[in-house]
């Protein structure tokens, strides 16, 4: 407890009541209540000091489930502070304490809260404050009325925002006098997204979902006869309401699942899911189960193709065309070569022409010469009129026929990708002409907006995210180049494709795979080598960093960071890092805890001197009382402003009261940064306004006065900070 | 009046500058973290302050029903009641001779939430030699604890299939006793979570060995859909239901593995890919349950496999 506090409590006890007051107090608590500790039944062998004996009392009391012993020892208590208070000493600082365990002996959660509110308003210390704070804050019903609150702050928020933000434009009001283009188009697009904003009104909030789940779990917790369901908190109306809205979300999901659903026995699970949801099970009967045939999976099955029909010859080359067959059932190439070749300089087989070349196409491939096969292939498919013309041209179309024209193709539309997302802000393909025609003319009418200028901010801020990070996924350029590696190890672009894959790779962030297809490319090239290396150094070390990362996950990054790339740029950082966590490993204590409780120092050995006050024999200097790893303690002493370290030998039982000191020190600060913090005013929770930002890496959005979130795509979760609730009236 | 009309204005801040710095500030305000209130601790008795504010959380949730709901939470997100032993034996250690009869029956309170029961007992039978008013107590709760402390200190053999079986089963009979006699009393819960427990490691034997028993694998899905609807109420139910789930998915894909010729059983392994689409499905609609997500994945995951398998046989 602060010193300020005491003394306020030292001042307010002196001019409330005075010494007629504080006398009479005392009579009403001993003679009225009539308690101490001895008459309620719980004093051992009294402790030297009366305000342990009380909170002994009190635990005791509280383990027997006896919340008057509880109540008697907190009064007890009250009355030795003020006791303490007219003879000018400090309070015992357990009042408050006292106040907390009677709050939690209380029968019912409203009583609960009721009686925390109350010793909030006593001032307690930051710690016990905190801990308050945070009891109330997780209190199933309060909590749920919070996220309730949240949703609804956020849904107004993005409907006036949604709403302001074209009509609010700097340059449209601006140029809005000009051409009145302008004005119309921000009109519409200002009553486009109210238009669906609103249309989306009803839709259930993930924290509505949460705060329904948490509504329920109160009910299931407090079903006990007795216990309210706290319908001035949450009116229970109100949350049939919501329920009813979540079960027909999940419906509408479930079923828009199942119309989804590519094979029929996953549209049946999210149509008998559907079943279970209240209020579904009619539209889910409804819902028509997809034919078991002809699904994908029968239009694949090849006995269920027709037959092709076989091609008119002259008798005479029957036996080569069956010879032909039978070569190529037994795939051997020059069997076949030989066939065809045969077959193609016969005259009566002129007409089998495009089949021979067909099947000397697959000859040069079964012997690995996937180039000639290709050519021929492609000469072949200039004739699209013949049935082998078309045939090729089908087959030129399959992706593992041309694995690098495949190569090519993925990057020629990842490029277009990245210059659709920076022209247009997508990156995702137009799902048909009308769409693409759509989308381009919206663009093309906010491009207005700005007077020819075509939204210059976001071309430069989506240039710069792409220049820093790539927005398109690089998967297909990745899956086709690996594709090719693996299965045409001869192939003469075997270098292009790696080049292709170490840009790719590189650009997804991948910069080990970068380096390993790097270090197999025909050309070495050292720079491009060291910068990929700096890149994939420099990563680890942001891992490393992190706090969005568990403590195992930094280590690692940082072990493997240093063991893999000592030589880059970041490796000095890194170095520095490591010590600095090897430095911050040991238990440490700090001196202020041995200044405030005289008793440890005796216990860990220390010298009486160093915390005697006199700076003239030597006092320890502020900071913390560290455990090397040899298990001596080590500290730092002022001797006339000089400061040198000294280490002490600990035995095995001073080693466990450091310890335990030290858990205590750094549970205790946990506590305290995790509590609650002070309540701040409500009304700016409502502020229907926010800031957002967001690149190819990370996402952050502010609420000014009601909680900030950070999103990084290397996170699972987000980082949020919320502004304590204001739910207490 | 003059001479205030005629002060040099200031020049750290022109008049233009004012509004902007004005909405700097203001933004300022907006945005930054509130400061922490700076007040330290450090009272004479602040290790008993720290001792009744632990104590008191760790009071208020000796009630809980562990059995239908998770363990409740620290205020830095641990396990209450682990936090609360640590910190007890921390006050153990600074202050070895205070308060050794409520440290000593919170610690034995903390133990049995923590299935720790021989520990429990030992903690008990210590405050029932203290003269404390905690002794009657103590030495009720600790007959109660012995009892399950023998409970659990039942073997479970490990040398053959079905001595483990049994072993279990005679195990899961003793606390399904203890649930009985303790109906309505203080340990109902933690009870009722043990045999849940038992049950659990069971029903994961008859599993793993499914292959080996008679019937195995219908024994299995029989015993896991008990299960389920079991211990509904639980607080691990979607736990349940997700392991019949991947019960039945394991189950197809050894129907799959176990083509004959190149013959797939299709009715038999669509039938567990069925049952097992449905409950993830089923779980995958759940909100506030952390089988959620890995029930989702599971599903996608079983489609493609499904998807594979099938376009594989046709």
């Amino acid at each position: 407890m602060s010193t300020d506090r005491r003394a306020r409590g030292r001042a307010g006890a002196a001019r409330g009541t005075g010494r007629t007051g504080l006398a009479l107090h005392r009579a009403l608590l001993a003679g009225v209540l009539g308690f101490s500790p001895a008459r309620a039944g719980y004093a051992l062998t009294p402790a030297s000091d009366p305000a342990i004996e009380h909170a002994r009392a009190a635990l005791v009391a509280r383990f027997l489930d006896d919340r008057h012993g509880v109540e008697s020892a907190h009064e007890a208590i009250r009355r030795l502070d003020l006791d303490r208070a007219r003879d000018d000493r400090e309070d015992t600082g357990l009042a408050d304490q006292l106040h907390y365990l009677e709050a939690s002996s209380s029968p019912s959660r409203e009583a609960y809260l009721e009686q925390l509110r109350d010793a909030l308003r006593s001032d307690p210390d930051v710690y016990l404050a905190g801990r308050m704070r945070w009891a109330m804050a997780s209190d199933e019903l309060v909590t749920a009325q919070r996220l309730m609150g949240a949703a609804r702050h956020n849904r107004i928020a993005n409907l006036v925002n949604d709403a302001a933000r074209p009509l609010g434009r700097l340059t449209s009001i601006a140029l809005s006098g000009l051409n009145p283009a302008v004005a119309l188009t921000a009109a519409l697009d200002s009553i486009t997204a109210t238009g669906g904003n609103l249309w989306r009104w009803r839709r259930p909030a993930a924290e509505e979902r949460e705060a329904l789940h948490r509504y329920r779990e109160h009910l299931r917790r407090d079903a006990a006869p007795g216990n309210a369901t706290s319908g001035d908190i949450i009116p229970p109306a109100r949350m049939h309401r919501l329920a009813a809205r979540v079960a027909a979300a999940d419906c509408n999901r479930a079923l828009r699942r199942a119309r989804a659903a590519a094979e029929p026995a996953t549209a049946r699970a999210h149509l008998e899911a559907a079943r279970l949801i209240s209020g579904c099970e009619t539209r889910a009967r409804r819902e028509e189960p997809p034919p078991a045939e002809p699904g994908p999976a029968a239009a694949r099955d090849p006995r269920l193709r027709p037959a092709d029909p076989l091609p008119r010859m002259p008798e005479v080359v029957v036996p080569t065309y069956h010879a032909m067959l039978l070569a190529l059932v037994r795939a051997e190439p020059a069997a076949i070569r030989s066939v065809a070749r045969e077959l193609h300089d016969s005259p009566a087989g002129a007409s089998l022409g495009d089949e021979a070349q067909y099947v000397e196409t697959v000859a040069a491939d079964l012997e690995g010469r996937h180039q000639d096969a290709l050519t021929s292939l492609r000469a072949l498919a200039d004739a699209p009129s013949s049935n082998m013309g078309r045939h090729a041209t089908e087959l030129l179309r399959q992706p593992g026929t041309d694995r690098f024209g495949t190569l090519r193709h993925a990057v020629a539309d990842h490029r277009r990708a990245r210059v659709r997302y920076v022209l247009m802000g997508s990156n995702r393909k137009p799902l048909g002409d009308a769409h693409g025609l759509a989308r381009a003319g919206l663009r093309g009418l906010q491009g207005l907006q700005n007077f020819g200028l075509f939204n210059v901010f976001g071309l430069v801020g989506r240039s710069v995210q792409v220049w820093r990070g790539d927005p398109v996924s690089n998967a297909p350029i990745i899956a086709a180049g690996e594709d090719l590696l693996a299965r045409e190890p001869g192939s003469p672009h075997l270098d292009e494709a790696r080049d292709l894959l170490v840009d790719a790779y590189s650009r997804s962030g991948e910069y080990e795979r970068a380096l390993f297809h790097l270090a197999r490319m025909g050309t070495p090239a050292p720079k491009r080598a060291k910068k990929l290396r700096d890149r994939a150094a420099s990563r680890l070390l942001r891992v490393a960093r992190s706090e969005a990362f568990g403590p195992r996950a930094r280590q690692r990054a940082l072990d493997l960071m240093l063991a893999h790339y000592p030589d880059t740029e970041s490796a000095d950082d890194a170095r520095e890092l490591q010590s600095q966590r090897a430095a911050s490993e040991p238990a440490q204590l700090p001196s202020t805890t041995l200044r405030s409780d005289r008793a440890l120092a005796p216990r860990l050995g220390l010298p009486s001197e160093w915390l005697d006050g006199r700076g003239e024999n030597g006092e320890l200097a502020d900071g913390d009382l560290r455990l090397a790893d040899d298990g001596r303690l080590l500290a730092a002493v002022e001797v006339a402003g000089d400061r040198t370290d000294h280490s002490l030998s600990l035995d095995g039982e001073q080693t466990a009261v450091f310890v335990a000191a030290a858990n205590e020190t750094r549970h205790l600060t946990a506590a305290r940064d995790a509590g609650g913090a002070p309540r701040g005013a409500p009304f700016e929770r409502f502020l229907p306004f926010f800031v957002e930002a967001a690149s190819a890496r990370a996402a952050y959005r502010s609420f000014p006065g009601s909680s900030r979130a950070l999103c990084r795509a290397t996170a699972p979760t987000c980082t949020t900070r919320t502004r304590p609730p204001a739910v207490l009236p | 009046m003059t001479a205030s009309r005629h002060a040099p204005r200031s020049t750290n801040v022109q008049r233009w500058q004012r509004p902007l710095v004005a909405v700097g500030v203001l933004l300022c305000l907006l945005t930054s973290p509130r400061p922490a209130v700076g007040a330290e601790r450090d009272g004479e008795h602040a290790a008993y302050e720290n001792l009744i504010e632990v104590l008191a959380d760790f009071a208020r949730h000796l009630r809980d029903d562990l059995y239908r709901f998770p363990p409740p939470a620290d205020v830095t997100g641990g396990n209450l009641f682990a936090v609360t032993l640590t910190r007890l034996e921390n006050f153990r250690t600074l202050h070895p001779a205070d308060m050794p009869d409520v440290v000593s029956f919170a610690k034995a309170e903390a133990y049995v939430r923590l299935g720790d029961y021989a520990k429990a007992e030992r903690a008990f039978q210590a405050v029932a030699r203290l003269d404390s008013p905690l002794r009657p107590l103590a030495e009720q709760r600790g007959a109660v604890i012995a009892a399950m402390a023998r409970a659990a200190d039942l073997p479970e053999r490990t040398d053959t299939l079905e001595s483990r079986i049994a072993s279990l089963r005679a195990k899961l009979d003793a606390w399904d006793t203890l649930v009985r006699d303790n109906t309505g009393e203080t340990y109902e819960s933690v009870c009722r979570r043990e045999e849940e427990r038992i049950e659990g490691r069971l029903l994961s034997t008859i599993i793993e060995n499914r292959a080996w028993l008679d019937g195995g694998s219908d024994t299995a899905v029989g015993s896991a859909a008990f299960m389920v609807a079991k211990h509904s109420e639980s607080a691990r139910a979607a736990a349940h239901a997700l392991r019949l789930a991947d019960l039945q998915a394991a189950l197809a894909r050894t129907c799959a593995g176990e083509r004959t010729n190149g013959k797939l059983d299709e009715a038999a392994f669509e039938a567990h890919v069925a049952a097992a689409m449905e409950i993830y499905a089923r779980i995958a609609s759940l909100d506030g349950v952390p089988e959620k997500a890995e029930a989702e994945g599971k599903l996608r995951a079983l489609e493609a496999y499904r998807h594979t398998v099938l376009s594989d046989v046709h």
